[in-house]
């Protein structure tokens, strides 16, 4: 009798855990539509928009470069003494876990004026990384500033910080439909776990 | 009378001795603790460990076992160039610290010094002192 009852609850959490799905982040709109000579009400989602950065190759980052992926973004730089380097700690677990995953990516945009090409090439030799698999990217301060406030990421030029900038370390992951499914602080190792779960769920995810 | 009064204090006083003396010692260490992980741990990760071939590793440390007498001054000034430690080349530049006083670079040197796996022997204040003038 114990055990069935034991059973019954591990079954019923493994059947939960196959139905998780993760939510959509961000502001929605509704929208009307017509469709056969009736007014419906979709749902739009909040979608990271198109970009053009380059990466540590020197060679072009787009949004197609993500085209049928799920990737893991993040917003760092290569001299942040505060908490870069936990999260690259944290980004490399990642790394080593989906490095042979061909569905999945990941992306890091370096926040600083001074992370030319060749220093993201120094810092990724460093780090040991293939460019195939995790994109180190550079842009206009501009565009990488919008691009943060897509993902609700705050970064901000401040000679007063260590470093010459702030910004916060979330991890976000973004699915095929570029819709944003989840946030996690990539300077803690348990919210990282979770990430890893998550990309699970979102890989078997149709 | 009096000759026992001042003998039944010993013990009193050897105890509130020893506590303070505790307290003092372990303060210190704390001192070194809360400092680590303050100022060194977000780079040098909580264990010690570094990261990959960007930030040198602090436990097991060949490099401070052989220069002992240089910790100090990198932690000050900071750390510019390339450094071999544990076979391995680093070359990332390290803030320097200048905000810290000598006391609390006595602590965090000996701190280093004691723990993560490193077994080197402590630096007195005065050898601190002496170091950080040889800065460069």
């Amino acid at each position: 009798m114990k055990y069935s009852l034991f059973t019954l609850v591990l079954l019923w959490l493994v059947a939960c855990q196959k139905e998780q799905k993760l939510p959509i982040l961000g502001e929605r709109q509704a929208v009307q539509r017509e469709k056969d000579g009736k007014m419906m009400t979709d749902t739009i989602y909040h979608k990271i928009p198109a970009f053009s950065f380059v990466n540590q190759d020197g060679e072009k980052v787009t949004e197609k470069t993500f085209e049928g992926k799920i990737y893991v973004t993040d917003f760092f730089f290569t001299t942040c003494p505060s908490i870069c380097p936990k999260m690259k700690q944290q980004m490399l677990r990642v790394y080593e876990k989906y490095k042979s995953e061909d569905r999945f990516l990941l992306l890091s945009h370096s926040i600083s004026r001074e992370d030319s090409v060749p220093v993201l090439k120094a810092y990724a030799k460093k780090i040991n990384i293939e460019t195939k698999k995790w994109h180190l990217v550079t842009g206009k301060w501009s565009d990488i500033e919008k691009m943060a406030q897509q993902h609700f990421v705050g970064v901000k030029e401040d000679p007063n910080e260590p470093g010459g900038y702030i910004h916060n370390g979330y991890f976000v992951l973004i699915d095929k439909s570029k819709h944003i499914r989840g946030a996690y602080d990539g300077t803690n190792p348990k919210e990282v776990d979770k990430l890893m779960t998550d990309i699970d769920i979102l890989l078997n995810e149709k | 009378m009096k000759n026992k009064v001042w003998l039944g204090s010993i013990p009193v006083v050897l105890f509130v001795g020893l506590l303070v003396g505790n307290a003092l010692f372990f303060k210190t260490k704390e001192q070194g603790k809360l400092l680590y992980e303050q100022h060194c741990a977000s780079c040098h990760m909580e264990k010690g460990e570094g990261l990959a071939q960007l930030i040198p590793p602090i436990s097991k440390s060949d490099w401070l076992k052989n220069n002992p007498s240089k910790v100090a001054c990198v932690i000050m000034h900071g750390q510019k160039g390339a450094i071999k430690v544990n076979g391995r080349e680093y070359n990332q530049e390290m803030p320097a610290n200048t905000q810290l006083s000598e006391i609390e670079i006595h602590n965090l040197v000996n701190y280093l010094f004691t723990n993560f796996e490193n077994n080197i022997e402590k630096r007195t204040l005065e050898q601190i002192r002496q170091d950080l003038t040889t800065c460069n």
